[in-house]
């Protein structure tokens, strides 16, 4: 996988209905530019890989009862939260024309900066399972990917707090009981782990520099600072709206109506 | 064959890993022995709606596999006749049976001159050969 210039846009807080609609219009521009994206989610909001059954996994009503909502993502995955205490990002590259990029080359070659990053801070981080990295054992980011538009969308999150026991409540405990009680065992954030090493904790922007160090490394290229174009802010608009639609967010199921 | 990869003479093959059969009026397609070995093992497909108007290089379906989820293009320019509800419960036979049982949809096609923008089977193989040759390259065997 070849990276030979990469636009960075830090998008900051926003709406995740937003930031896929921001995905879809980069991806789709006819003046294309790889690009990274970093972005956190502006209030609790919970991410649902495109073919997960929202009702098999989530108690509704309780997403209801906390104004938590969900939506449907374009790549592959499970379901996870987002916060304004998690960093995600985005990356959209160039999907070589002949052929399917192996999925696990481009997993292993952008993951490893969020290794790389982590490393940096001290933590004994390590990718496992293609597209998740771990600390000692537990995971602190993960990662999906959709082969879409012409393009690689890699997208994900890295967890520098996490508030676990909302999650937990937002999930369906007669389907996923057992999952549910081992993910205090599978599940870390950065200041937790670095609480344990007597070190202070991180604030958002110093995980953001880490971050781009790793990634520069990673890809063996130098981030270019930038913004949206116009064009690309237009679209995204117009590409955010199905993100908030009940056909788009229950696409394999029939909405559900709390109120 | 190329390869390992199996591509039957009977077929007809778009650039994006799709085998089309054309019979009467009707054009089968699924994804190549290659385009299921780039993928690995498929663990849900998003079908097409029965009526729904396709253009080529557009998407016409979607499959997840290790955590991506992968667009599958059109070949053709058409409305959907047929899906194959199979892959819903089993979507491994896209894996196990790229030809047979793992065919993905039926489609009406209306731009029939997108016929000719098709591989036969000796084109495909030249085709695809470049490609395996460069993957080899790159990944060394």
């Amino acid at each position: 996988m070849e990276v030979k210039s990469l636009r960075f846009v830090d998008l900051n807080l926003i709406q995740l209905e937003k930031v896929h609609g921001v995905e879809e219009a980069i991806a789709r521009s006819r003046r294309f530019r790889p690009t990274l994206i970093f972005w956190r989610s502006i209030k609790p909001t919970l991410t649902v890989g495109y073919f997960q059954r929202v009702e098999e996994k989530l108690d509704l009503k309780k997403c209801y009862e906390l104004g938590i909502k969900f939506v449907r993502r374009v790549s592959g995955g499970s379901i996870g939260p987002l916060d304004p205490d998690i960093l995600s990002y985005s990356i959209i590259l160039k999907e070589e024309k002949e052929t399917m990029e192996s999925i696990e080359e481009v997993y292993t070659t952008i993951c490893s900066g969020i290794v790389l990053a982590l490393r940096k801070i001290g933590l004994n981080a390590y990718l496992t399972r293609i597209s998740d990295v771990e600390v000692d054992g537990k995971k602190v980011s993960g990662s999906a990917q959709a082969r879409i538009w012409g393009k690689i969308l890699q997208h994900g999150f890295i967890y520098l707090n996490l508030d676990l026991e909302t999650f937990k409540n937002l999930l369906n405990k007669e389907k996923l009981k057992e999952k549910i009680s081992s993910l205090d065992e599978r599940v870390t954030w950065i200041n937790r782990e670095l609480l344990k090493l007597r070190r202070k904790p991180l604030t958002i922007e110093e995980l953001k520099i880490y971050l781009k160090e790793g990634f520069e490394e990673a890809l063996k290229v130098k981030l270019i600072n930038g913004e949206l174009t116009e064009n690309e802010k237009r679209k995204a608009e117009t590409y955010a709206k199905k993100f908030s639609t009940d056909e788009w967010n229950f696409k394999f199921e029939k909405p559900i109506s709390f109120s | 064959m190329v390869e390992e990869f199996y591509f039957p003479d009977n077929l007809l093959y778009s650039r994006k890993h799709v085998w089309v059969k054309i019979e009467n009026d009707e054009a089968t397609i699924g994804l190549t022995s290659l385009g299921q070995s780039l993928a690995k093992g498929i663990v849900h497909v998003d079908l097409p709606l029965i009526g729904q108007n396709v253009k080529r290089n557009g998407t016409v379906a979607s499959f997840e596999t290790i955590k991506a989820v992968v667009k599958v293009t059109s070949p053709l320019t058409g409305k959907i006749a047929e899906v194959n509800e199979v892959l819903r419960e089993k979507p491994e036979k896209i894996n196990n049976d790229p030809y047979g049982e793992g065919w993905i949809c039926k489609i009406n096609p209306t731009k029939k001159d997108e016929f000719k923008k098709l591989l036969d089977v000796k084109k495909a193989a030249r085709y695809f050969e470049k490609i395996i040759r460069k993957e080899k390259e790159k990944y060394g065997g």
